[in-house]
Formats: structure tokens, C-alpha cells, sequence
């Protein structure tokens, strides 16, 4: 699980998520285990929040 | 305040399409509407531009508590900074206080016999693969409320749909990514229009706008296509750095969302439940204008639930499809052509048509009327074309 820091809780990157992979309940969390690291949430968002490469970085880890 | 443990609809969401379905059901139906903000209406994710028929065809009174700014016509300004200009005698719409818009408009529901309960957040309720009703986590309660029907008015995110095996997934190039900031203390001219700058170098398939509240005071946003790398907050900061009288400005609020802008589902209703609003992509796709859309979404979802309920007979919300088409859906289908146009045009393009359109045909354009429009290019070859075979297909 990662939770998005200093996010609007807009909704924008669950709207696109194609695999559900991103919740908001009280905050925005990505499910790294349902995430296929497209990257198209990282694009949606209109303040450039999610990183995806950090994922991967946590995955190495 | 206590939530009942059945009603006939439950609507999840009170924005502007879950309280107008809401009002309208509750004419036929015992309703509840959960919404998981604290606040309704809060925090808002608009530029809070209304037309005046918003108003007339819902009945809507012009109450100053959400009444901001009288708005007499716009300004589209082209990438060389040409201005199509439309000012009327008569008010043409508002710039509202949306907090307070959406407050009134779940107060209008209540007042009609539903029950609006914020801090509810919703998710459905089946058994044996039946929709029977929605849990409701509140207030750190978690609740099971039994229902006939229930109407998934959760917004852009759409994700009630989703459990109900309907792909509202969005593509991000059917999405407009956005930022607005409400700014004080700016020097801007003309502040009884609304403001919209377009061109591709600055909001890629999208605008700036300048919707003004007071003389000195504006929501100044933008919206740019999803799929774009650089982010709607790069485009937005860069737009205000190069205008000193924005540059000034305080910044009073900040409101970050999407907008669905490719065009209204197909699948409304499955079963027993039926999606509406923004949920539904039920939008204007070239300006991305949704209040009066959803209210209208809501309101036919709305009047066709109640009477289901009344006669016993769910089969009726079929023909919600049928009705939207006829009401709105044909309308939508035209605009959505015209921004397919419209998204093709690089800045160049777009400064010529911005030589032969006024901004009366500019309007025309975001309602779908583009014949009459389109027929203005005889003599730009590339865009003839493209205009022909628009006007042909
Ligand atoms: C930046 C921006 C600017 C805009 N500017 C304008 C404009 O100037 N003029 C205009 O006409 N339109 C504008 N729009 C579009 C307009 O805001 C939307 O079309 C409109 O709000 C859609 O209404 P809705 O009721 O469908 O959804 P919403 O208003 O999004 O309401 C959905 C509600 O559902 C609730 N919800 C979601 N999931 C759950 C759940 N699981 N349980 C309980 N509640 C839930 C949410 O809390 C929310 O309150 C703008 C949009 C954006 C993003
Ligand atoms: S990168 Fe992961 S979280 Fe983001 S949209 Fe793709 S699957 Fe969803
Ligand atoms: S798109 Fe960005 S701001 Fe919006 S909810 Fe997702 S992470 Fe937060």
C-alpha cells in the first residue's frame, strides 16, 4: 500500500486506474499488489503527485 | 438525525445530479441520499459558470446567498490574441457560489420528502449477486439500508458503477485534468464576462478560464487533456507568471479535478440501478460545462425511478437511455463532433478560424449548431476538408 502525500482527494487517478489499483477513503492509497505500473494515473494528475518510479523503487527494496 | 433501514431509491452522491434525482423521485418514492463529504458541496470542484436556462428550466430563484457575479456574455481570446467578444442587454448566466448552489439544491430535496444524510460513505449492499440496497459507513457507524433501487451519483470517480460490473474506467484522453485557483486583488478588465483563453502551446486541448466574482476577484483555471505530460498546474502557474495584473493576485482557494469530456455512457441502468451525473459522463465535451447536464440527467433519472417504484415495475428505467437521447443525448453527440474538430487544430488554425468566426458562432459551436458555422471555411484547404466531411458525416 502507498499512500499519496499532500493530495486534493480529487479523484482523477481512480477514474483512470484500469486496474482499481487506487482507493480514496479518507486518503488516496495505492494498492502496489493490484498495480500494473502504467503509469496513466501519473499523467491524470493535475498536480503531478503520483510517482510511479517510486513503486518500483519500493518493489526493489 | 437517523438513517432508516429501508426506502425505495437510495441515491449515492449529493452533488448537482444526485439532489435534483433526488427531488424528483421523492415525488413518488420514500429516498435517501448519502454523500461522503462533511459538507456537501465542499470542497468545490468548479469554476462556477452557469447559464441563465440552469436557472429557468429548474426553477431555480436567484438567490443572492448563491447569486456571485451577473454574467452578460465571454471573450475567447485565440493564441494571437485576438478576442471573439459576445456581450448581451440581458443576463446570459451567473457566476455562483457552488458550496452554496449544491447546499440548496439537497435542501430543495429534503424539502420535497428525501433524506440527505453528509460524512456517508456508500458502497452497495448485494446478496446472491442482487443489488438489495448500499452499506453506509458514518460517522464511523456502519450501517446495511435496504432498497428497491439505488442511483450511483458519485462523481467523475464512478466507481459504484464499476461494482456494479459497469467499465466507467476513463480514458485519460477523454479526461480534462484541472486546477483552478480563486484569486483576489487581481487587475482584470471587462469582470461581467466570462474570460476563456484557448491554443494548444497553452492548455493542450484545453483552456484557461477567468471567471470573475467581484472587480478584483476571479476562479482562474485550467483544463488540459489527461494524457498530457507536463501537469495542469505547470500550465496554469505559467499562464498567470506571464500576466502582471493576475501575477498580483492572492490566492483564496485551491480546487484540483477532473472532468469527463469523451462523450455520456450507453449503459445507464442494470437491473435495478442506474448511474447519472458526471458519473454517467453526462457533459458538455467541449467546454466541460456539467451543472446543467447532470441536473438534467438527474431530473429525467430522477421522475423515471419514482414512477418505477409507483407501479411496481422496474423494467421502466430502461427507457432512461432512450429519454436522455431524446432530451439531451442527440445535442451532446453534435457537440462532442465539433471538439473532435476543434482538438485537431494547431495554433495557427485555430488564429485563422479566429478570423472568420465571431464569437456568436463560437456559441452556436459549444451547442452543437455547427452547420451554418462550419460552412464560414472556403479557404483554408486542410480545414475545408475537415469541415466537409464533418458536415457530411
Ligand atoms: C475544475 C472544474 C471546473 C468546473 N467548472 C464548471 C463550471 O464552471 N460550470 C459547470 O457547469 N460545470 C463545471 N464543472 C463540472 C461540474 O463541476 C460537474 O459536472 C458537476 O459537479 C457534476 O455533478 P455530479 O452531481 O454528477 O457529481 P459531483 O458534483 O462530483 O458529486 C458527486 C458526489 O458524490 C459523492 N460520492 C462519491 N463517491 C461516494 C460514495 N462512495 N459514497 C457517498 N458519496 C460519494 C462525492 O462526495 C460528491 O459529493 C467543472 C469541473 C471541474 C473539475
Ligand atoms: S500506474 Fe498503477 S495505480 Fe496508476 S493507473 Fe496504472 S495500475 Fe493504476
Ligand atoms: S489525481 Fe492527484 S490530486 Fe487527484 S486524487 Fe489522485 S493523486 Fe490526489
Amino acid at each position: 500500500m502507498m499512500k499519496i502525500e499532500n493530495c486534493y482527494e480529487c479523484g482523477g487517478c481512480v477514474a483512470v486506474c484500469p486496474t482499481r489499483a487506487i482507493t480514496i477513503i479518507d486518503e488516496v492509497i495505492i494498492n502496489i499488489e493490484k498495480c500494473v505500473r502504467c503509469g496513466i494515473c501519473e499523467l491524470m494528475c493535475p498536480v503531478g503527485l503520483i510517482d510511479i518510479k517510486s513503486i518500483k523503487e519500493r518493489e526493489i527494496k | 438525525m437517523r438513517i432508516g433501514d429501508e426506502y425505495d431509491i437510495v441515491v449515492i452522491g449529493a452533488g448537482p445530479a444526485g439532489s435534483t434525482a433526488a427531488k424528483f423521485a421523492a415525488d413518488k418514492a420514500s429516498v435517501l441520499v448519502v454523500d461522503k463529504h462533511r459538507e456537501i458541496g465542499s470542497p468545490k470542484r468548479c469554476g462556477e459558470g452557469v447559464g441563465i436556462r440552469t436557472f429557468n428550466e429548474f426553477g431555480i430563484p436567484i438567490d443572492k446567498r448563491f447569486i456571485n457575479t451577473e454574467i452578460y456574455g465571454s471573450v475567447v481570446y485565440a493564441p494571437n490574441g485576438k478576442e471573439l467578444k459576445v456581450r448581451q442587454e440581458n443576463i446570459m448566466g451567473y457566476v455562483i457560489e457552488r458550496k452554496i448552489f449544491d447546499k440548496y439544491l439537497a435542501t430543495d430535496a429534503v424539502r420535497n420528502g428525501a433524506t440527505v444524510v453528509a460524512e456517508s460513505h456508500a458502497s452497495l449492499w448485494k446478496e446472491d449477486g442482487k443489488l438489495v440496497g448500499v452499506k453506509v459507513k458514518h460517522q464511523g457507524e456502519k450501517l446495511y439500508v435496504r432498497s428497491k433501487m439505488v442511483i450511483a451519483a458519485d462523481g467523475v470517480e464512478s466507481q459504484i458503477a464499476r461494482d456494479m460490473g459497469i467499465d466507467t474506467t476513463l480514458v485519460p484522453y477523454e479526461a480534462d485534468s484541472c486546477i483552478e485557483y480563486e484569486m483576489c486583488g487581481i487587475d482584470f478588465d471587462e469582470m461581467d464576462l466570462l474570460h476563456v483563453f484557448v491554443g494548444q502551446e497553452l492548455a493542450p486541448r484545453g483552456y484557461v478560464w477567468v471567471f470573475p466574482k467581484d472587480d478584483d476577484r476571479a476562479n482562474v483555471g485550467i483544463g488540459i487533456v489527461g494524457n498530457e505530460k507536463k501537469t495542469a498546474k505547470y500550465y496554469l502557474d505559467r499562464f498567470i507568471a506571464k500576466r502582471p495584473g493576475l501575477m498580483q493576485g492572492s490566492i483564496l482557494e485551491v480546487n484540483v479535478g477532473s472532468v469527463p469530456v469523451g462523450g455520456f455512457m450507453e449503459d445507464f441502468v442494470k437491473d435495478n440501478f442506474m448511474v447519472v451525473g458526471d458519473a454517467a459522463r453526462q457533459i458538455n465535451p467541449m467546454h466541460g460545462g456539467g451543472i446543467y447536464e447532470v441536473m438534467l440527467g438527474g431530473k429525467l433519472a430522477g421522475d423515471i425511478a419514482g414512477k418505477a417504484i409507483e407501479e411496481n415495475n422496474m423494467d421502466l428505467i430502461k427507457n432512461y437511455a432512450k429519454m436522455w437521447e431524446s432530451v439531451r443525448g442527440q445535442r451532446l453527440k453534435k457537440v462532442l463532433k465539433v471538439r473532435n474538430f476543434i482538438e485537431k487544430l494547431n495554433d495557427k488554425e485555430i488564429d485563422y478560424l479566429a478570423d472568420i468566426w465571431s464569437g456568436e458562432d463560437l456559441f452556436e459551436l459549444t451547442r452543437g449548431n455547427y452547420v451554418s458555422v462550419f460552412k464560414k471555411i472556403i479557404k483554408h484547404p486542410k480545414l475545408l476538408k475537415m469541415a466537409k466531411n464533418l458536415i457530411l458525416s
